[in-house]
């Protein structure tokens, strides 16, 4: 998204350039729930737009949210204390940086399961990289693509990295299970 | 008494929505009843032709002077007022038996637009009754105050944004034609396929580039584009989320500013009022409908969102 004026943020989020966090929160919640789920009201005009501009202005709500946030200084921003799990182990697309990402900009499992309807189950797995416990390659896909727009991450590179960590995971399954065989 | 001088400026609300049964007619009676509570000089006028009800909510009955003598023999629009039971509201019935609203003359309508305005009246309240024909879509979109109405059911909802959709091509093509670009508009959406255009926002922001000029002329005719939206029989407190999400679709996917005016509930004593053939406002103030309904007029006066 190219440079939006603060103005235009809260143009986006359908708000009057005073608003507080509490209704900045509220307003931003609200868009992505309607342009997220399957309204009746957008059902009515979906002949009209196609997926991609939908997911255009699902973008724009994000980064609006992010933009007016941070010019707040607010809780998205703010640092909250992180778990004790060393940051070290935190390498790109890993559960462990999902999770901190998260909790440094706020954002609680409930947050995301009310915007994306994603239970709260699979996400702790996703963070906690219960690979076992996840679901199929295509939903994991979604869920992932989701879960890093609404922390502020891009969701193509969220997606691979997070896969070719599973990727690995099923390799290691894989050649433990053969071992196991030949025994 | 005549209502009718050279004079009037009357400020002109037109209600329509494209559906219907979502409550039009109602809301006329009921706006134009608070507006006529507060002292203004208030005419209703019934342009649902071939299907006028509005005598209905007031117990008007019988033989009463109608349009039927201003399209088939030339009256003045000033003389078919006659006066309700409420103070300082009048009405100007649509029974026009045996002409609908495609079968009047493009001269028949601007001498109807002309009459209007130059009503005696402080404010002009009209029902355009449901569908989307041009003469309805002109009307709309020549009054100071475009009002439309759902119900929160998703056929509602549907023709509501066909309505507003259709309002807003009409608009653009009628701003376009009058400076040389006649054809610009039709032909290009002819096109669509070829250039990519999916929707109206598409027609639009491809006009403004390849033409900047019509781009000006555009700009200008949406910015003086501003519906009232009204979702009406509500039955249930998330119905009111409804208008929002109506509101938020159509600035992001129109890129049209409208107000989210109100939501209305449902409410049995309002087709027990007319049953009854008493105006609604005036003999069911306990109803929750009643203060809805006058945040609603006053809402629109100011032009703001519901609070």
């Amino acid at each position: 998204m190219t440079d939006h004026s603060l103005e235009k943020c809260y143009r986006i989020l359908e708000l009057a350039p005073g608003a507080g966090p509490a209704e900045v929160k509220n307003a931003y919640l609200r868009l992505k729930k309607l342009f997220t789920e399957e309204s009746p009201v957008l059902r009515a005009l979906s002949a009209e737009f196609p997926a991609e501009k939908r997911s255009s202005i699902l973008a724009e709500i994000e980064d609006a949210y992010r933009i007016v946030m941070a010019s707040l200084s607010l809780p998205i921003e703010r640092h909250r204390p992180a778990p004790d799990t060393a940051p070290a182990a935190a390498s790109g697309g890993s559960g462990t940086m999902l999770k901190l990402r998260r909790e440094n900009r706020g954002v609680s499992l409930r947050d995301i399961h009310s915007v994306t309807k994603i239970r709260v189950e699979i996400l702790e797995n996703i963070e906690s990289e219960k690979f076992e416990a996840l679901p199929d390659e295509s939903f994991l896909r979604n869920h992932l693509a989701q879960y890093a727009r609404l922390v502020g991450l891009d969701p193509k590179e969220t997606v691979e990295q997070y896969l070719d960590r599973y990727a690995e995971w099923r390799r290691r399954r894989t050649r433990l299970e053969e071992l196991d065989r030949k025994k | 008494m005549s209502a009718d001088t050279a004079t009037g400026q009357g400020e002109i609300w037109a209600v329509a929505g494209g559906k219907g049964g979502t409550g039009k007619t109602f809301l006329v009676s009921c706006i134009a009843t608070a507006l006529a509570k507060k002292k203004n000089q208030v005419t209703m006028v019934d342009l649902d032709l071939g299907g006028a009800n509005l005598h209905s909510f007031f117990g008007l009955s019988g033989p009463r002077p109608s349009l039927t003598t201003f399209f088939e023999f030339g009256s003045r629009l000033g003389e078919l007022s006659f006066p309700t039971s409420v103070e300082n509201l009048s009405l100007i019935s649509g029974n026009v038996e045996s002409m609908t609203s495609s079968t009047i003359k493009f001269s028949q309508k601007l001498k109807l637009y002309r009459q209007m305005t130059q009503l005696n009246t402080q404010y002009l309240i009209v029902d355009l009754g449901a569908g989307c024909h041009a003469n309805t879509l002109d009307t709309f979109l020549a009054a100071d105050r475009m009002i439309a109405v759902t119900v929160p059911e998703v056929t509602s909802v549907e023709n509501m944004y066909v309505f507003v959709k259709n309002a807003l091509f009409r608009k653009i093509k009628a701003a376009l034609k009058g400076h040389g670009f006649k054809n610009l508009v039709s032909d290009t959406w002819k096109n669509r396929g070829a250039l990519g255009l999916n929707n109206i926002k598409d027609l639009i922001d491809h006009l403004r580039s390849q033409n900047p000029p019509a781009g000006e002329l555009l700009d200008e005719a949406l910015a003086g584009f501003t519906v009232h939206l009204v979702v009406n029989q509500i039955r249930d407190h998330k119905d009111i989320g409804l208008g929002l999400a109506v509101k938020s679709i159509l600035l992001k996917y129109l890129g049209l500013e409208t107000h989210f005016a109100g939501a209305i509930e449902y409410d049995d004593a309002v087709w027990q009022s007319v049953r009854e053939g008493r105006p609604f406002l005036l003999n069911h103030l306990t109803s929750p409908c009643a203060k809805q309904l006058e945040d609603l007029t006053e809402n629109i006066i100011h032009s703001r969102d519901v609070r």
